[in-house]
């Protein structure tokens, strides 16, 4: 045990301070007429000393290289901040986006969906209640009866005439933006008709028995939609009957000019539906667009950073 | 050129000025991180990592000791070196092959005063380990103050600028630094030169 621990900490720090010349001419006089009188202390200077003395005695390392930036080097390190800067707010807007978008979802498509079910349900035709009750038996391979659905997810399906065809760039919106749901995993409430859509077109393909309970409302709505306003005169104009019923809900999006689109754009919820599709498809962009960005920018990162 | 004049030109992105400063530093910087780290090729890459930072920074460099701002910076890359290390242990594995390489470093016969007998020598470099390895036995703060002070044998202005903090926080932690060191120390026994045995011995 050395003399030091038997100092208390001012004098230890005293003793210290005075060692190396850079304690306060007053406190170092003070210290000096101590030292005179108590060996005690003068071991503890000694032992102080004696210590820094060792430490300073430690021979100066050779460097084992030269630690010069390359050219090539300081470029990187001037980039890397950057990049890393850039990585973080594209990674940040990313996840703002994502959240905004499915907060958005959860909070208002929920409502006012429930608000087109209810107003569409009314007019549901006979038929259509037959093939929802079809659906809720154990479904046998072709049971479905799903060709609406499909039409509805697939851009101008075949019996499409000028004016389909004219439509035919609108579903495709929606099935993208159904897709946007599938990307943002939207949460369970976020029942809207894209999705539904593509749904149905699962159901109608290889897996029919698959039929969840949202591929029954999906195509509840959808027969309703069938049977809604406007729909006779669609339905003539296509010359297919039932089959083509389907496309007709791709025209609400059309804005004013269509002589049908006047009579459609009454039904208020559709409105709804279309913009969610709409903001939809601007948020899978964005979303889309940002994660990309995110990830190029984090692979330069961590590859300027392996390089730094 | 002078510091100064070498410093503005970096400043203003040239690199060979920067170099220049590396090459006049660079020997300070690494036995700075090699008695923080206590091995060789951590003390290395924090060095490197150091110089990268200063190069970035050097622009936001405002005058006053340009050896006491390098200073901060490379303590800095010591301790989030130290702290990757404590994240990942498998490099201290590494580190410890480094530690023999380190060791042969501090015996480099180079370093020996002319004249040495080969034991003198070989003392010299066992005192040594012994002396870094008492340094390794201290927390960060007060190793960084007493490498900085005692073996660099900086002034308590400049190692208080090298660590950020005032320099009252400098005298204390370096007098506990140096009384734990001396408790340490006296376990070398035989390494030690026979004059600081003796004021060991006297104290009782």
């Amino acid at each position: 045990m050395s003399s030091l621990s038997n100092l208390s900490p001012r004098e230890l720090e005293w003793l210290s301070a005075y060692a190396d010349g850079e304690l306060p001419p007053q406190e170092a006089e003070g210290l000096r007429a101590r030292l005179e009188q108590e060996p005690g202390l003068r071991q503890a200077l000694a032992e102080i000393q004696g210590t820094s003395g060792l430490l300073r005695s430690l021979p100066a390392l050779r460097p084992p290289r030269a630690f010069t930036l390359s050219a090539e080097r300081a470029a990187v390190a001037r980039r890397y901040p950057r990049l890393q800067l850039a990585t973080a707010l594209a990674g940040l807007a990313f996840f703002l986006v994502v959240g905004v978008d499915v907060f958005a979802r959860a909070g208002m498509a929920a409502p006012s969906l429930r608000a087109a079910g209810e107003q569409v349900a009314a007019p549901l035709s006979e038929p259509a209640m037959d093939q929802v009750q079809e659906k809720e038996e154990p479904l046998p391979e072709e049971g479905l009866q799903l060709a609406p659905l499909e039409a509805i997810g697939t851009p101008a399906p075949a019996p499409a005439e000028a004016r389909a065809a004219e439509l035919a760039a609108t579903p495709s919106a929606v099935g993208e933006s159904a897709a946007a749901e599938e990307l943002a995993a939207a949460p369970p409430q976020t029942g809207t008709a894209p999705s539904y859509a593509d749904t149905g077109q699962a159901a109608a393909g290889t897996q029919p028995a698959e039929a969840t309970p949202e591929a029954e409302a999906l195509a509840m709505e959808l027969q309703a939609q069938a049977s809604a306003p406007g729909d006779d005169q669609v339905a003539g104009q296509a010359q297919e009957g039932d089959r083509i019923a389907a496309p007709e809900p791709a025209q609400v999006p059309v804005p004013g000019g269509d002589p049908s689109a006047g009579q459609l754009s009454e039904a208020a919820p559709f409105r709804a539906l279309n913009r969610i599709a709409g903001s939809g498809l601007a948020f899978l962009l964005a979303e889309i667009g940002l994660g990309a960005a995110a990830l190029v920018l984090a692979v330069l990162t961590l590859r300027s950073r392996r390089r730094r | 050129m002078d510091e100064a004049a070498l410093i503005t030109q970096a400043q203003r992105g040239d690199l060979d000025s920067f170099n220049r400063l590396v090459l006049d530093y660079q020997g300070l910087a690494y036995n700075v991180a090699y008695r923080i780290m206590g091995e060789a090729a951590p003390a290395e890459d924090a060095t490197q990592e150091a110089f990268l930072s200063a190069y970035r920074a050097i622009r936001r460099f405002r005058g006053g000791s340009f050896r006491g701002w390098l200073l901060r910076i490379v303590t800095h890359a010591c301790y989030d070196e130290l702290r990757r290390r404590k994240r990942r242990p498998s490099i201290s594995l590494e580190g410890f092959e480094a530690d023999s390489e380190a060791g042969e470093s501090e015996s480099n016969p180079a370093l020996a005063s002319p004249g040495d007998g080969p034991e003198t020598a070989a003392e010299r470099s066992a005192l040594a380990r012994g002396i870094q390895e008492c340094l390794e036995r201290l927390p960060a703060e007060f190793r960084t103050v007493a490498v900085l002070a005692d073996v660099q044998e900086l002034e308590y202005q400049e190692v208080a600028a090298a660590i950020g903090r005032p320099v009252g926080t400098v005298k204390s932690r370096l007098a506990r630094a140096r009384a734990r060191l001396r408790d340490c120390l006296q376990g070398l026994g035989e390494l030690l030169p026979a004059s600081y045995r003796l004021e060991g011995e006297t104290i009782g």
